[in-house]
């Protein structure tokens, strides 16, 4: 039983959140970063790397939810799979990836998601004050 | 508990889709105009429920409430889900477009299963605590069901997935359960009309 309650411990939850993907150019290598929402990193994710939809390298990312890649081709799509449906993926130009600090990224993003989170709680009035206009 | 894009195979989009939109056409046809106030708080219950991260050990845990907006709203559950989690997907990437049917059926199903077990005979005569834990352990019992048997059916390679997952959320009934206990002993104590008993 009390193994059963560890696994939980230390497995759970991961699943209920949405995955985020950061990629950062470094003298020509990429540094692919994945994290949850809630800001762990996505450990021991699958990673697979797609050149026009051939898989060019299959791996798992490591316990920081990172991985170094050194591309051969200009193009690439990348996919993390943290399993149960919660998938990240983004399509990407070589030459389009800018070297980027990881922190200002997460920084940036929380404050957007703030924002996204009061605009859609703006929305959700919005909706159903037409609904209520509506069926009157 | 959202599927993303592109995750599942396109039957078993395209199915339950199908039933998930049969079942919004009904909440939106027999929602009451003056049920539309409630549906609207519901709906952004949801929608920052997902955001609530309760630290719990070395990981932590996020609220769904969906035996607690199924007890207050019942059908209009189809509704408040389904805009909460259009927005989800469109503002925050939660989820998906594509799989929106999908993850509807998965957070609003159980959310009407609850407001039909919360008004059996033999429910009503359980202990109020209870009562109120059941709700809410319930509802994340039979979502993490759903999204089970989904993974499950869909492809083969998400058989063990499908597994571990269910096993994995049992903390999170649990937790659900506690906090849909307090939260409906709250509304219980400072406005009791608006569940529906």
């Amino acid at each position: 039983m009390k193994y059963i309650f560890l696994f939980c411990l230390i497995f759970n939850f991961s699943y209920a959140h949405k995955i985020n993907l950061f990629v950062t150019n470094e003298n020509d290598t990429l540094e692919i970063y994945s994290y949850f929402a809630s800001g762990n990193p996505c450990k021991g994710c699958k990673l697979l790397i797609k050149n026009e939809d051939k898989i060019i390298l299959e791996d798992v990312l490591n316990d920081e939810g990172k991985y170094i890649y050194k591309p051969t081709v200009k193009a690439i799509e990348i996919v993390v799979d943290a399993s149960g449906g919660h998938i990240a993926k983004e399509k990407l130009v070589l030459a389009n990836i800018k070297q980027e600090n990881l922190q200002t990224h997460i920084n940036e993003e929380e404050n957007k998601k703030y924002f996204n989170i009061l605009l859609g709680l703006v929305l959700i009035f919005l909706v159903f004050l037409v609904l209520k206009k509506v069926k009157k | 508990m959202h599927i993303s894009d592109g995750v599942l195979s396109l039957e078993t989009t395209i199915i339950v889709s199908a039933v998930c939109a049969l079942a919004l056409f009904k909440a939106i046809k027999e929602l009451k105009n003056e049920d539309i106030s409630i549906t609207a708080v519901a709906s952004a219950m949801f929608f920052i429920a997902s955001f609530i991260h309760i630290p719990f050990g070395v990981t932590q845990i996020h609220l769904i409430l969906l035996g607690v907006i199924g007890i207050l709203i019942s059908w209009s559950s189809f509704v408040a889900i389904f805009v909460a989690l259009l927005l989800q997907a469109l503002l925050l990437g939660y989820g998906g477009i594509s799989s929106l049917g999908v993850n509807l059926f998965i957070m609003a199903a159980p959310a009407v299963i609850i407001y039909y077990l919360y008004n059996l005979q033999i429910v009503k005569n359980l202990n109020e605590k209870i009562k109120f834990f059941l709700v809410g352990f319930l509802g994340t019992f039979f979502a993490t069901l759903f999204l089970t048997l989904i993974l499950y059916f869909s492809k083969e390679e998400f058989n063990y997935a499908a597994f571990t997952i269910f096993s994995v959320n049992i903390i999170t009934m649990i937790i659900e359960g506690i906090v849909s206990m307090f939260l409906l002993l709250f509304i219980k104590k400072v406005y009791p009309k608006i569940l529906k008993v």
